[in-house]
C-alpha cells in the first residue's frame, strides 16, 4: 500500500500555488519586463494627482481640489505663452499647441487608457465567454448557429468594425467600450469554446454528469475554472489589443472627443508637428501606447511561458 | 475535398451576408440620425423629414437594406409601370435615371406648381428637351387622388399628387434651397450594391463607385507590395529562429518580433517618419498623388508606408511560424527522420518544412484582417489615396454609404483571402485532400 | 567467443535539469548478440526508453552520456561526431517506435517515407529502391504494396502502420534493431500478430534486437534473454526461461506477482503488489534503489549499494550457448540466494480478500438489460440535422445487447477497442441516450439520461474512469471532490461530511494529508483511489468500472485491483467491469461477456469462459493474449484487420468477416443469418453457428 510518509507533505495547495507562480513569473526576463512597465503606467494613474492620498475628497468631491502629485500639473492647464515648447525643466516633455504640458496630458491619460481597456475586455469576456461555454458544451444546432455568427464578425476586420460603430454612435467612452466589445467578444468566444470541448471529454465532467449535475454547474464549476490559464493570458493580450485599439481611433480622430487627454488624441494632436520639428505630443503619445502594450504582451507571453511548464 | 471547399465557400457566403447586416445596420438603424449627421444639427424638422423623405430614410429598415443590397430600379419599375434605366454622362461625371417610353425615349418629370406636369426627354444622342404635358397625366390611385409618378431630376422616382405644391428642402453648395412642387412619395434610384452600385454619397453628392474604384486600385497596390515583402521573409525568418529554438538567433529574432508586434502602427510610423524623413531626410514623409502615375514616378514614396505595414506584420508571422516550426522539430515523426540518418537539410526541407508551414497559413491570413487595420492607419498617416483612408474620412463625415461600400469591399478582400488560405491548406494537407 | 553486435559497459545516461545534472540511467552493461534478442522490462519511468535512445545516442540538448560506454560492432559510439552517427542511424542500427500513427510523417507518401531510407544510406537509384521497399512491405506480410506505397500514414490502420515502420527499420538490414515498446498502442489481435511477424522476421535475419516493454507477457513471447529495469539500474538479467522460473531479484518477483495470470480468478488467489512507487532519478534512496519498496530488505540494504553479480543459472538453455551467448544470470541483489524463487508463485490466503459468496438458489437480479440499443448520429452538418436534412450517419454503437446481472456479482466485458463496451456501459449509466429496447436497474427505467433522471436513482449508479490524468478536476483539492457527492446526494449531514470523507480516504488506503492535495500531486495510482472513493462516496448500488487499471502500472494495478475487490466485498456492490486484459476480467469478474461490434457474442460465467466451448471471437482474444510465461504453448489464431465500422455493421453474424472458423459453416449461413443463442452449462451462452458439441472440440 502507498505510504504517506514517504511524500514529503506539502503547503495548503493555494499558498505553494501562489508562490510558484510568482516564482515562475520572476524566473522569466520577458515576463519582469512586461510587470514593470504595466506597473509603471498603473502607479502613474493612480498617483497623477493625490486624490487617492486625500479620501476626504472622495466623500465631497465637490470643493475638493486636488493637486497634480506624478502629473505636476492638470491635464487641461494652459500657460500662457508657452506654446509649442521643447522639453524644459518647467515642461519635461515640452507643451502642445494649446499650451498644455504634454507629461500633464499623457499621465492624466493613462487613466482613459487603464480603465476603458480593462473594463471593455472584462465585459468582452462575460458576453464571449458566455456564448463559448454554452456553444461548446451543449454543442448540437445551439453551437453551430453561434458559431456562425462569430465566424461572420471575426471575419470582419476590426477596424472597420470600430470606425463603423463610432460613425455611427459618435465618440464616447461608453461607445468606444462597445467597439472592443464587439470586436473582442467572438475571439474570445471561439477560445473558450475549443477550451470547452477539450476539457468537456475529460472523465471528471462525466463524473459529475453520473452524479446527475446540472449542465450550469458543470459549465462554471467543473469546466470554467480548468480553461482560466488560457482565458487568462488571452485577456491579457486582448487588453494590450483595446489599449492599442484606443491609441489608433484617437489617432485617426475617431477617439474621445478634444478636450479629453487620451494617448491617441496626443499623438493625432501632435502629428501636424511631426513634421515641423516639433515631435514631443506625437511621441509621447506613442511611447505611452506601445510600452504599456508592449507590457501587456511581455506578461502574457510569461504566463504562457509558465502554464507550458505546468503541463 | 470538394465538400470541404464548397462548406468553407457556403460559410464565407454567410459572413459577408452577416456582415452586410451588421455594417448596414449599424450605421443605417443603430441609435443616431444620419440627416443630422449629415447636415448638421442645426437643420430644422422640415428639412430633417424632407431629407429623409428624398433619400429614403422614412422606409423600414427591412426595405432600406433590399434597397442599399439589390438595388430599387425594379420598385421604382413596378410603380412606374415601365422601365427605367440608367445613364452616365462622362461630362459632369454623373449618372442619371430616366424612364424608358414605349417609343424608347427617356424622360424625367417635374412640376414647379403642382398642377403642370413637365417632361423632360433624353433622346439617344442626348440632347434634351422639355414639354409641357396637359392635366390627362394625372391618374387616380386607389383612394381617389389625382397622382403621377415619374423620374425627378434628382434621380428618384417620384410620385406627385396634383394640387398638393410641396416643398422640398436641399442642402446645395452655397444654401439651403426651398423648391416648390415637390413630389409626396421617393424611391431614390440605385442599382445596390451587389450590382456595383452602392449609392451617392451624403457628403460629395457623387456615386460612391466613382472614388471608390480608383482607391480600391491604389490600396491593392499598397497592400499587394507588403504582403509579397512580408511573407517570404516573415516565413524564412520565422522558420531559421525555430530552428535555432533557445540559441541567441532566435531570442534575437524573437524580442524583435515581440517589439515589432507590440508597435501600434501609427506609432512605428511616427519613429519612420521622425528618422528617414525628418532627422536623415532620405525619403518622402508623405505620399503626394499629382497624377495617374505619380507612384511609378516616385516609387520612394511607397518606401516608408510599405516599411510600417511590414513591420507589424512581419512580427506576428514570424511569431506563428517560429512557434509551429519548434512544434514540428518535436514531434515523433521528425524524431523518427532522425534516426533514419537523413541529413539536417533532409529533415527541414523534407520533412518538416511542409508541416511547419500548414497549421499557421489560415492564422496567418486570417490576419489579414489585422493588415486592413495597418493599411488604414498607414493611409491616414502618410496621406496615401487609398481605401483606407477613404473608410476613415468616410467615417469621420459620417458618410454613410461610402462607409458601408468600403467596408464591404474591406469585408470582401478579407473573405476572399481567407478562401484562398483555405484552398492552399487542404492542397498542403493529404489529410483532407484524401478523405 | 563471437563478439556482441553491441554492448553496453556500465553505461550512464544524465539529463541537465534546472536543479543540476540528473542521472536517468546508472551502470547499464548487456551486450546483445547477432540473432539474439534481449527484451528490457520495468515499469514506467525506470529509464528503458532512455538506454534505447543512448544507445543511438540520440538525447536531446540536455542528456548525454555521462559514463561508460557503448560498443557497436567493435567501435565505441561514445564521442562520435553528429555526421558519423548520422551514417549509422537507420543503417546499421535502426528503430521502431511506440505510436507508429505519430513516427510517421502525415504529409510524406509511404513510399517516399521508405525509400529515403535507401537512397540516403546507399547509392541506390529510385526504381531499385521501390522494388526492395515492395520486398520488405511484403516480408512483413503487408497485402497489395504497391498500393500502400501511394498512400498517405492516415489511409492505412493502427497495425499496418507498424508493419510499415518494422518494414522500413529492417530496408538496411540493420545490424541491430531497437523496438520501443512496439505493440503497446495496438489492439491485443493486433499486437499478437505483430508479436508473431516479429518472432518470424527473427527467424529469418540474424539481427540483434532490442525489445523494450512494459509488459512482461510480451517480453516472454519474443525475447531470449530479459533484463529487467529499475529506477534507472538494471537489476536482473537472465535468460527468458530462467527470468520467469527462476526469478532473483525482489523487485522481478514482485512484478511477477503482481499481474494475474490467466485463468486464476479472485476466489483462488491473489494479487500482491509492490508498495510504494518508483522514485524520481533526482531522489534515489541511499543504498538499494528497491530498498523502500522490498520486503526483504535488511537494515544494510539501505547503506550498501548493491551490484550486479553472477549467480547460478538453474534452468539455462541449449540452443542459447549455441548463439553464443552467455547463459549467465546476473542479479544486483546481494540476499539473492536467500531469496525462494518460487516465492512468486504464492497465492496466499485468497480467502481473506473474498470468501467464495454463497449464491442464493434464487439470485435477485438488480440489473436487467434487454435488447439494449445505442446509435447515434455522426458527421453532417447539426444545424441541417436539426431540421431533419443533410447527410447523416448512423453509428450503430451498442446493437442488441441483454444480459442480468445478480446482486453483488461482477460482470467483465471484454473486446476489441470499437466494440462498443464503453458505449454500453455509459448508456446503462445515462451519459448516452438510449435509442432501443430497454434497461432496469431494480424497478427503476434507466431509459432516462443522467440528468432527466430522479437523484436517488442517480445515487445509485456511480462509475469508476480509466484515465487517472483526467478522472479528478485539477482546479479542486482532493477533498473537495469526494465531498461533492456526499453533499449532494445528502449522505451524511453536514457537518459529518469532513469525517465522512477522511473514512472514504482510509478506506482507500489514503490518509488525511491527502484531504488537501491537489490533483497534480499525486501519482496516478493515488488518483485512481480518489476516483475509486468518490465513485462508492454516495454508496451506490452499482459501480460501473471502465478499464480503471489499464494505465496504471503492473504494481499499482494490482492494488487497485485489491481495493476495488475489498470495497465491493464490504458493500457487496454490483459491478461492471470493462478491460481488454482478459487476464485482470478472469481474476476480478463472476460473469464474462465478450462483444463485438455492438453485439454480445458469448457471455457466462468467467470460468466457462476460459475454457471450450467458446464462441471463434472469444478464442481468438484468448489466443492473443500475451502470457508472462514462455513454458505454455497457445494456440495460433489470428485475426486479420480490425472491427468493422459500427456506421455500416457485416451482415448475418458480425464477425463473420473475421472469422477464423467460418468454414466449417455450410452454405454461407454467417453472411446471411443472425446466429441463434446457444446454451452451454449454465447462463453460458454463445451466439454461433456452429454447434456447441462441435465448439468444444476445438483446439
Amino acid at each position: 500500500m502507498v505510504n504517506a510518509q514517504s511524500v514529503p507533505f506539502t503547503r495548503p495547495a493555494r499558498e505553494s500555488k501562489l508562490r510558484a507562480a510568482l516564482g515562475n513569473l520572476i524566473g522569466s526576463p520577458a515576463a519582469v519586463v512586461g510587470l514593470a512597465l504595466v506597473l509603471f503606467w498603473i502607479i502613474m494613474a493612480l498617483g497623477a494627482d493625490d486624490l487617492l492620498v486625500r479620501p476626504d475628497c472622495w466623500a465631497a468631491s465637490s470643493d475638493c481640489t486636488t493637486t497634480p502629485l506624478l502629473a505636476r500639473y492638470d491635464a487641461q492647464q494652459s500657460f500662457r505663452g508657452q506654446v509649442l515648447k521643447p522639453p524644459s525643466a518647467e515642461h519635461w516633455i515640452g507643451t502642445d499647441r494649446q499650451a498644455r504640458d504634454i507629461w500633464a496630458r499623457t499621465v492624466y491619460g493613462s487613466r482613459i487608457v487603464l480603465l476603458l481597456a480593462p473594463i471593455s475586455v472584462i465585459v468582452a469576456l462575460l458576453v464571449g465567454g458566455s456564448l463559448g461555454l454554452m456553444a461548446g458544451y451543449f454543442g448540437g444546432w445551439v453551437d453551430e448557429v453561434v458559431m456562425r455568427i462569430l465566424d461572420a464578425m471575426i471575419g470582419i476586420p476590426s477596424i472597420l468594425l470600430y470606425l463603423v460603430i463610432l460613425a455611427a454612435l459618435g465618440p464616447s467612452p461608453l461607445t468606444i467600450v462597445l467597439a472592443v466589445t464587439v470586436t473582442g467578444a467572438p475571439g474570445i468566444a471561439k477560445l473558450v469554446r475549443s477550451l470547452t470541448l477539450d476539457i468537456k471529454t475529460r472523465d471528471y465532467i462525466a463524473a459529475a454528469q453520473t452524479r446527475g449535475e446540472s449542465p450550469w454547474y458543470i459549465m462554471f464549476v467543473e469546466i470554467l475554472p480548468n480553461a482560466r490559464g488560457p482565458i487568462l493570458i488571452d485577456a491579457m493580450l486582448r487588453m494590450g489589443y483595446a489599449v492599442f485599439a484606443m491609441g489608433t481611433l484617437g489617432f485617426l480622430g475617431l477617439g474621445l472627443p478634444p478636450p479629453s487627454p487620451d494617448w491617441g488624441s496626443i499623438v493625432n494632436a501632435g502629428r501636424a508637428q511631426l513634421l515641423g520639428g516639433h515631435p514631443w505630443g506625437a511621441l509621447a503619445g506613442s511611447i505611452a501606447t506601445a510600452t504599456l502594450v508592449l507590457g501587456l504582451n511581455l506578461l502574457a507571453d510569461g504566463l504562457q511561458e509558465q502554464l507550458n511548464r505546468y503541463r | 475535398m470538394t465538400n470541404f471547399i464548397f462548406r468553407k465557400f457556403f460559410s464565407l457566403g454567410l459572413t459577408l451576408f452577416l456582415a452586410s447586416i451588421l455594417v448596414f445596420f449599424f450605421l443605417e438603424i443603430a441609435p443616431g440620425n444620419i440627416a443630422i449627421n449629415s447636415l448638421g444639427n442645426t437643420i430644422t424638422p422640415e428639412q430633417e423629414a424632407s431629407f429623409n423623405a428624398q433619400n429614403g430614410l422614412d422606409q423600414p429598415p427591412l426595405v432600406r437594406y433590399i434597397r442599399w443590397l439589390i438595388g430599387s430600379d425594379w420598385q421604382a419599375t413596378q410603380q412606374l409601370g415601365r422601365p427605367v434605366q440608367r445613364i452616365y454622362d462622362a461630362e459632369s461625371r454623373q449618372y442619371s435615371w430616366w424612364v424608358v417610353g414605349a417609343d424608347g425615349a427617356l424622360t424625367q418629370n417635374y412640376t414647379e406648381d403642382g398642377e403642370t406636369m413637365i417632361s423632360v426627354r433624353r433622346d439617344s444622342a442626348g440632347k434634351i428637351t422639355e414639354q409641357r404635358l396637359g392635366p390627362e397625366v394625372w391618374k387616380k390611385d386607389a383612394e381617389g387622388f389625382p397622382v403621377f409618378w415619374g423620374i425627378n431630376r434628382e434621380n428618384q422616382a417620384s410620385m406627385w399628387v396634383r394640387g398638393q405644391s410641396l416643398e422640398s428642402w436641399t442642402l446645395t453648395k452655397a444654401a439651403w434651397k426651398n423648391t416648390a412642387g415637390a413630389p409626396r412619395k421617393y424611391i431614390p434610384l440605385q442599382m445596390g450594391l451587389l450590382r456595383g452600385d452602392p449609392g451617392v454619397s451624403f457628403f460629395t453628392g457623387r456615386p460612391v463607385i466613382e472614388s471608390l474604384l480608383t482607391r480600391i486600385k491604389n490600396t491593392l497596390i499598397l497592400a499587394g507590395i507588403a504582403f509579397i515583402v512580408v511573407m517570404p521573409l516573415a516565413l524564412a525568418l520565422g522558420l531559421l529562429a525555430g530552428l535555432n529554438e533557445g540559441k541567441w538567433v532566435d531570442r534575437l529574432l524573437s524580442t524583435l518580433s515581440l517589439l515589432a508586434t507590440g508597435t501600434p502602427e501609427f506609432v512605428s510610423a511616427i519613429a519612420l517618419i521622425l528618422v528617414f524623413a525628418v532627422w536623415l531626410e532620405l525619403l518622402p514623409g508623405a505620399v503626394v498623388i499629382t497624377n495617374d502615375n505619380s507612384l511609378f514616378e516616385r516609387p520612394q514614396m511607397l518606401i516608408l508606408p510599405i516599411a510600417t505595414l511590414t513591420l507589424i506584420e512581419l512580427g506576428y508571422v514570424l511569431r506563428i511560424t517560429r512557434t509551429s516550426m519548434v512544434e514540428v522539430m518535436r514531434t515523433n515523426y521528425i524524431r523518427t527522420a532522425q534516426l533514419k540518418g537523413l541529413s539536417k537539410w533532409s529533415i527541414v526541407f523534407r520533412h518538416a518544412l511542409k508541416n511547419a508551414l500548414m497549421a499557421p497559413i489560415t492564422i496567418i491570413i486570417q490576419h489579414v484582417n489585422w493588415l486592413i487595420g495597418g493599411i488604414v492607419v498607414v493611409e491616414s498617416v502618410f496621406g496615401y489615396p487609398g481605401l483606407g483612408s477613404y473608410v476613415r474620412e468616410a467615417a469621420l463625415f459620417k458618410d454613410v454609404f461610402a462607409v458601408e461600400a468600403a467596408a464591404m469591399v474591406f469585408i470582401l478582400i478579407s473573405v476572399m483571402t481567407q478562401l484562398f488560405a483555405d484552398v492552399i491548406y487542404t492542397w498542403l494537407n493529404p489529410r483532407i485532400r484524401y478523405q | 567467443m563471437e563478439v556482441p553486435v553491441i554492448s553496453a559497459k556500465n553505461l550512464a545516461i544524465s539529463y541537465e535539469t534546472r536543479k543540476g545534472d540528473i542521472r536517468a540511467v546508472r551502470d547499464v552493461s548487456f551486450d546483445i548478440f547477432k540473432g539474439e534478442t534481449l527484451g528490457l522490462v520495468g515499469e514506467s519511468g525506470c529509464g528503458k526508453s532512455t538506454v534505447a535512445f543512448g544507445l543511438v545516442n540520440y538525447l536531446g540538448r540536455n542528456g548525454k552520456v555521462a559514463s561508460g560506454d557503448i560498443v557497436f560492432q567493435g567501435e565505441s559510439l561514445v564521442g562520435k561526431s553528429e555526421n558519423e552517427l548520422r551514417k549509422l542511424r537507420g543503417n546499421k542500427i535502426s528503430m521502431v517506435y511506440q505510436d507508429p500513427m505519430t513516427s510517421l510523417n502525415p504529409v510524406m507518401r509511404v513510399g517516399e517515407q521508405m525509400n529515403e531510407v535507401l537512397t540516403t544510406h546507399q547509392n541506390m537509384s529510385r526504381e531499385d529502391a521501390r522494388a526492395r521497399c515492395i520486398t520488405m512491405l511484403k516480408r512483413v506480410y503487408m497485402p497489395v504494396p504497391e498500393a500502400v506505397l501511394e498512400r498517405y500514414p492516415h489511409q492505412i490502420s493502427g497495425g499496418q502502420q507498424q508493419r510499415i515502420v518494422i518494414a522500413m527499420a529492417l530496408l538496411n538490414n540493420p545490424a541491430l534493431l531497437i523496438m520501443d515498446e512496439p505493440t503497446t498502442a495496438l489492439d491485443v489481435t493486433i499486437e499478437a500478430a505483430v508479436l508473431d511477424l516479429i518472432a518470424d522476421l527473427r527467424r529469418d535475419i540474424d539481427t540483434a534486437i532490442l525489445f523494450i516493454s512494459h509488459n512482461l507477457g510480451v517480453v516472454a513471447r519474443v525475447c531470449e534473454r530479459v533484463g529487467v529495469m529499475y529506477a534507472g539500474e538494471l537489476v536482473e538479467l537472465a535468460s527468458v526461461g530462467e527470468i520467469f522460473a527462476n526469478p532473483r531479484h525482489p523487485y522481478t518477483q514482485g512484478l511477477l506477482r503482481a499481474i494475474p495470470r490467466l485463468g486464476s480468478d479472485k476466489a483462488t488467489s491473489m494479487l500482491h503488489p509492490i508498495r510504494g512507487r518508483v522514485p524520481a532519478p533526482s531522489a534515489l534512496p541511499p543504498g538499494c534503489v528497491f530498498e523502500p519498496r522490498c520486503d526483504h530488505a535488511k537494515p544494510a540494504c539501505s547503506v550498501n549499494r548493491q551490484i550486479m553479480r553472477e549467480i547460478p543459472d538453474v534452468i539455462g538453455s541449449a540452443n542459447l550457448t549455441a548463439l553464443g551467448t552467455s547463459k549467465s544470470h546476473k542479479v544486483r541483489c546481494e540476499l539473492a540466494e536467500q531469496l525462494d524463487p518460487k516465492d512468486f508463485l504464492s497465492t496466499g490466503d485468497a480467502s481473506l480478500m473474498t470468501a467464495p459468496l454463497t449464491s442464493p438458489e434464487f439470485p435477485e437480479m438488480v440489473l436487467d438489460v434487454d435488447m439494449l440499443r445505442t446509435h447515434y448520429r455522426s458527421g453532417g452538418n447539426a444545424l441541417l440535422g436539426a431540421f431533419g436534412l443533410g447527410k447523416q450517419n448512423n453509428v450503430k454503437a451498442v446493437d442488441g445487447v441483454s444480459f442480468q446481472l445478480p446482486r453483488g456479482k461482477s460482470l467483465g466485458v471484454v473486446g476489441e477497442s470499437g466494440s462498443g463496451k464503453s458505449t454500453l456501459v455509459k448508456t446503462i449509466i445515462g451519459l448516452e441516450d438510449m435509442t432501443g429496447g430497454s434497461a432496469r436497474f431494480m424497478s427503476f427505467s434507466l431509459d432516462k439520461n443522467a440528468r432527466h433522471r430522479d437523484i436517488g436513482l442517480v445515487k445509485e449508479l456511480q462509475m469508476v474512469f480509466q484515465n487517472p490524468d483526467a478522472t479528478l478536476n485539477p482546479a479542486y483539492s482532493v477533498g473537495r471532490q469526494i465531498e461533492r457527492p456526499l453533499r449532494r446526494f445528502k449522505i451524511v449531514p453536514p457537518a459529518e461530511v469532513r469525517g465522512e470523507v477522511t473514512r472514504l480516504l482510509h478506506a482507500v488506503k489514503l490518509d488525511d494529508s491527502y484531504y488537501d492535495r491537489l490533483p497534480r500531486q499525486l501519482s496516478g495510482g493515488e488518483k485512481q483511489r480518489i476516483g475509486i472513493a468518490r465513485a462508492f462516496a454516495g454508496r451506490p448500488d452499482l459501480v460501473l468500472a471502465d478499464e480503471p487499471v489499464s494505465a496504471l502500472d503492473v504494481s499499482v494495478q494490482a492494488a487497485v485491483l485489491n481495493l476495488l475487490l475489498g470495497i465491493q466485498k464490504e458493500h457487496g456492490t454490483t459491478m461492471i467491469f470493462i478491460a481488454h486484459d482478459l487476464s485482470v476480467v478472469r481474476f476480478f469478474c463472476d460473469y464474462i461477456a465478450v462483444m463485438y461490434c455492438g453485439q454480445i457474442m458469448e457471455i457466462g460465467p468467467a470460468e466457462a469462459i476460459y475454457s471450450p466451448p467458446n464462441h471463434p471471437y472469444t478464442e481468438s482474444l484468448l489466443a492473443a493474449v500475451p502470457i508472462p510465461d514462455p513454458s505454455i504453448a497457445q494456440s495460433r489464431i489470428r485475426l486479420d484487420g480490425s472491427v468493422p465500422s459500427p456506421l455500416n455493421p457485416p451482415s448475418g453474424c458480425r464477425f463473420h468477416t473475421r472469422c477464423p472458423r467460418r468454414g466449417l459453416v455450410p452454405n454461407n449461413r454467417c453472411e446471411t443469418d443472425v446466429p441463434e443463442w446457444q446454451t452451454s452449462g449454465v447462463g453460458h451462452r454463445i451466439s454461433c453457428h456452429i454447434p456447441v458439441a462441435q465448439l468444444s472440440e476445438l483446439k
